[in-house]
């Protein structure tokens, strides 16, 4: 009873129940959203050419995409379905959606990681640099820069950009078909690297504000004021007792990051005609593709908590407060 | 003690800066790489012509099609009985033009010799009987099976000869083997078999399909109206337009389709040129007569006195388009001017509205979609002005394509703004909508026994000359009691690299002819 006891209250336990219950009411909340909204895949798929088909051929329709049976009753079918790893398919083109997203998932966490790269490459030195001096010049221009590219929309950026580099440079690697990293490394970097910068772009703002904040609060600990007064050398006290003390919020921030970039890259991933999970989502909800669309969220919710846990983890790693707690 | 920190964060910075303008460099220097070869790939040499499309073409099965990208894509595939010429004009295809018995009872095809499908095996009348009769199928569930309302049966008296019994005549139905939601599949052939691997008998063969990427064709050598133009068609899939533009500008693809005139603009360039083509599809006012408000003739005829079409056209589409009447196959066009009000008319749209007893005006409520077609909101918020200038209040609603098409299709609306298709037959356009047993009557909210008439007697009748007279009488009825609106047929924009020749625009963007495209 005690170590059932404590197996129910220690904190890894607690945490994979409440990730359990998040997951299940993303399905929840998901398979519920899609059938409040009028229309279902009759009318996606045929428009408002819906209106010639017979009864009969509508009923025939229903059976083949399993609308004739009671919403809960699609629900479980569902549900059960995963249990067994069958996440679903795509009625339409007849795949099923692991295949699709074993296809998509790669690409979008390969942009991800590489637009949270060019997130931390701009943001955190950008954040020392304003941190260097605060209130002066350099801080507020700094400031002012990374407030133009919060501000600026990642489409228009994106637009803007690539159809730039098109017309100067005749350079659009993504107007050829996507090449995966494994096919053709060096046109994936190519392609990867418009939507990754503008991501990155996006992405750099928050942690240079987080890091400037958190390198001038960490500044003033006494620990560093008695680091200094001991004689520890300055780019030793920079980078062990400042930085590294500095850059917990910013690695919690860059797992959010990571975590809303799973599925929150649609835009790049739709104007750079990358194949992602995002725009998988996208077009499951455009044809109503329901198996498509709850499954592949779910994926995306299953990877943010995922990304949670690990960040959490690294958090212990890089501050040994956490672990004494 | 402040220098050196200052000059660690500095010294930071800036090498975070040349890494990032590294990798800037080096993708730009790989870039020119991957341009040449993108060039090279998309044509020079190697015949490949792509085609830009911005959705996946999901529906591979004929009958089944209904999204654009999924016609093109199976124009190049399949082959239906008949074709169109660039005027409209019915013309042989897989099949002759058809012989039609005295009473209009049935039509007699005959099969061109040497059709084959990809797999090698000939195109018989078997083919067709078994296409047809899979398309009437309820279970089938085609969007085509319209097209064959009139039909009893089909018969294959032999290998090169199709009968269809008709149930009666329906001088229609010719015009409905001209889509390719009619293109023969070998006997036997299932959807799922069709769906995973195309089998047809048009000018390309089935290569592969990467979903949302691409579909790769292949030239088929045996195609039986003549050889196809490229070794190659890709269709590659360009979600967005702008980017469509970029891919068009740096030769990635060689052609493209517009809806939007500024962005088919932008691909203007010296290796790029635009065709502009009209279109059977048409905008509309529609009005539910059937509604309270609305069943008033005088309210609707005040209406569409108050409404100035090529203002709609000028604001909502930029120009884009040329006002239209209810009727736009080319045979048998509506005149623009044969209406109540053939321009705006202020005075007497007063007039009809006094007549209607609200002198005031009254509040109407307009739907309109956002997502169905770039437009649509636009030409709302245009009737909404220019209604308000005879005191008629008009509430847009905007809503989501689903909801928007859920609601048309159930007939909950007073008033919407739709984009609806044409055909070259005007009773295939209209008799759905404005006979009273028709499948979108509902939708229309307007019938009448003379329409019922002269629907019955247009497909009754094979002369060309009398059924002119008879759609002119159809579209003056439709006008003079204002059933609906019309307001214009858009333009499309085809934009093409200067690499390509032999390409035919076509009304509707329509690819029919694309085969003989080829590139040098």
């Amino acid at each position: 009873m005690t170590y059932l006891s404590a197996f129910v209250r220690h904190p890894v336990t607690r945490r994979v129940a409440e990730a359990i219950a998040t997951l299940l009411g993303v399905t929840i909340l998901t398979f519920l959203l899609l059938r409040v909204v009028p229309g279902n895949q009759i009318t996606a798929q045929y428009g408002t050419a819906a209106g010639n088909l017979t009864s009969a051929q509508i009923h025939s329709l229903e059976a083949y995409y399993g609308l004739n049976k009671p919403a809960v009753v699609q629900y479980f079918d569902w549900l059960g379905g995963l249990f067994t790893g069958n996440l679903g398919i795509d009625v339409t083109t007849r795949q099923t959606v692991s295949s699709m997203t074993a296809q998509a998932l790669p690409n979008t966490i390969e942009l991800a990681v590489l637009s949270i790269i060019v997130g931390l490459v701009l943001g955190v030195p950008g954040g020392l640099f304003a941190a260097s001096r605060p209130g002066k010049i350099r801080d507020n221009s700094t400031q002012l820069v990374s407030l133009l590219a919060l501000s600026l929309p990642s489409f228009l950026l994106a637009t803007a950009v690539s159809t730039w580099l098109a017309d100067s440079f005749n350079w659009d690697p993504n107007g050829q078909g996507f090449a995966t990293l494994v096919a053709n490394p060096g046109l994936n970097l190519e392609q990867m690297l418009l939507p990754a910068l503008v991501l990155g772009i996006s992405i750099a703002p928050p942690v240079l504000q987080t890091t400037r904040a958190s390198v001038l609060a960490i500044r003033a600990e006494d620990y560093v004021r008695t680091a200094r007064a001991k004689g520890v050398p300055e780019r030793r006290l920079q980078v062990r007792h400042i930085l590294r003390n500095a850059l917990i919020p910013v690695v919690t921030m860059s797992g959010l990051q990571f975590g809303f970039l799973l599925g929150g890259a649609i835009v790049a991933e739709q104007i750079f005609s990358i194949p992602g999970i995002g725009r998988q989502v996208l077009l499951g909800l455009g044809q109503k593709e329901y198996a498509v669309v709850q499954s592949t969220v779910l994926v995306i919710a299953a990877m943010f908590v995922l990304v949670n846990l690990a960040t959490d983890l690294i958090y212990r790693v890089v501050d040994p407060k956490v672990r004494v707690r | 003690m402040k220098k050196p920190k200052r000059r660690g964060a500095t010294a930071l910075a800036a090498g975070s800066v040349a890494v990032a303008g590294a990798l800037l460099v080096a993708g730009c220097s790989t870039s020119s790489q991957s341009g040449s070869s993108s060039a090279a790939s998309s044509g020079n040499g190697s015949g490949t012509l792509v085609f830009g499309i911005t959705a996946d073409a999901t529906q591979l099965v004929p009958w089944t099609a209904t999204a654009e990208e999924s016609v093109e894509v199976l124009q190049q595939l399949y082959s239906p009985l008949l074709n169109t010429d660039s005027s409209g004009n019915l013309v042989p295809g897989l099949a002759s033009l058809p012989t039609v018995s005295d009473g209009g009872d049935t039509y007699t095809f005959t099969l061109h010799s040497g059709a084959k499908f990809t797999d090698g095996q000939p195109v018989t009348a078997s083919d067709v009987q078994y296409t047809f009769d899979t398309i009437m199928k309820p279970s089938s569930a085609a969007s085509s099976a319209s097209y064959f309302e009139s039909v009893a049966s089909v018969a294959a008296p032999n290998a090169t000869t199709v009968v269809v019994h008709m149930k009666h005549p329906d001088a229609s139905f010719p015009s409905g083997l001209s889509t390719i939601q009619t293109g023969i599949v070998p006997s036997g052939a299932t959807a799922s078999a069709l769906q995973a691997k195309p089998d047809g008998s048009g000018p390309y063969e089935f290569v592969s399909h990467v979903p949302n990427e691409s579909i790769t064709l292949s030239r088929n050598a045996d195609y039986f109206a003549g050889k196809p133009g490229a070794a190659t068609l890709k269709f590659q899939v360009i979600p967005d337009d702008q980017s469509m533009v970029s891919a068009l500008r740096t030769g990635a693809v060689d052609a493209a389709i517009f809806s939007d005139p500024v962005t088919a603009k932008t691909a203007t360039s010296s290796s790029v040129t635009i065709d502009k083509v009209g279109s059977l599809q048409y905008h509309v006012l529609q009005l539910r007569a059937a509604s309270p408000v609305l069943s008033n003739v005088n309210t609707r005829l005040a209406i569409a006195c108050a409404i100035s079409a090529q203002g709609v056209v000028d604001s909502a589409a930029l120009g884009a388009g040329t006002v239209t009447g209810p009727i736009t196959s080319p045979q048998y066009k509506s005149s623009t001017a044969d209406q109540p009000c053939p321009t705006q008319n202020l005075t007497k749209a007063k007039q009809y509205l006094a007549k209607a007893g609200q002198p005031n005006g009254f509040t109407l409520n307009l739907i309109t979609s956002q997502g169905l077609y770039a437009s649509a909101v636009n030409e709302a918020q245009a009737v909404q002005a220019q209604l308000g200038q005879i005191g008629i209040k008009v509430n847009v609603q905007t809503l989501s394509a689903s909801a928007y098409v859920s609601d048309w299709l159930s007939g909950n609306f007073e008033a919407a703004i739709a984009e609806n298709a044409g055909n070259i037959d005007p009773n295939t356009m209209y008799a759905r909508y404005f006979t009273s047993t028709g499948s979108f009557n509902k939708v229309a909210g307007y019938s009448s026994p003379t329409l019922n008439s002269l629907f019955a007697q247009g497909i009754a009748t094979t002369n060309v000359a009398q059924r002119q007279k008879i759609y002119q009488q159809i579209s003056e009825q439709l006008v003079d009691n204002a059933a609906w609106v019309w307001l214009y047929t858009p333009e499309e924009f085809i934009a093409v690299n200067t690499s390509v020749h032999n390409f035919q625009a076509r009304t509707d963007a329509d690819l029919s002819m694309l085969w003989q495209a080829s590139i040098s």
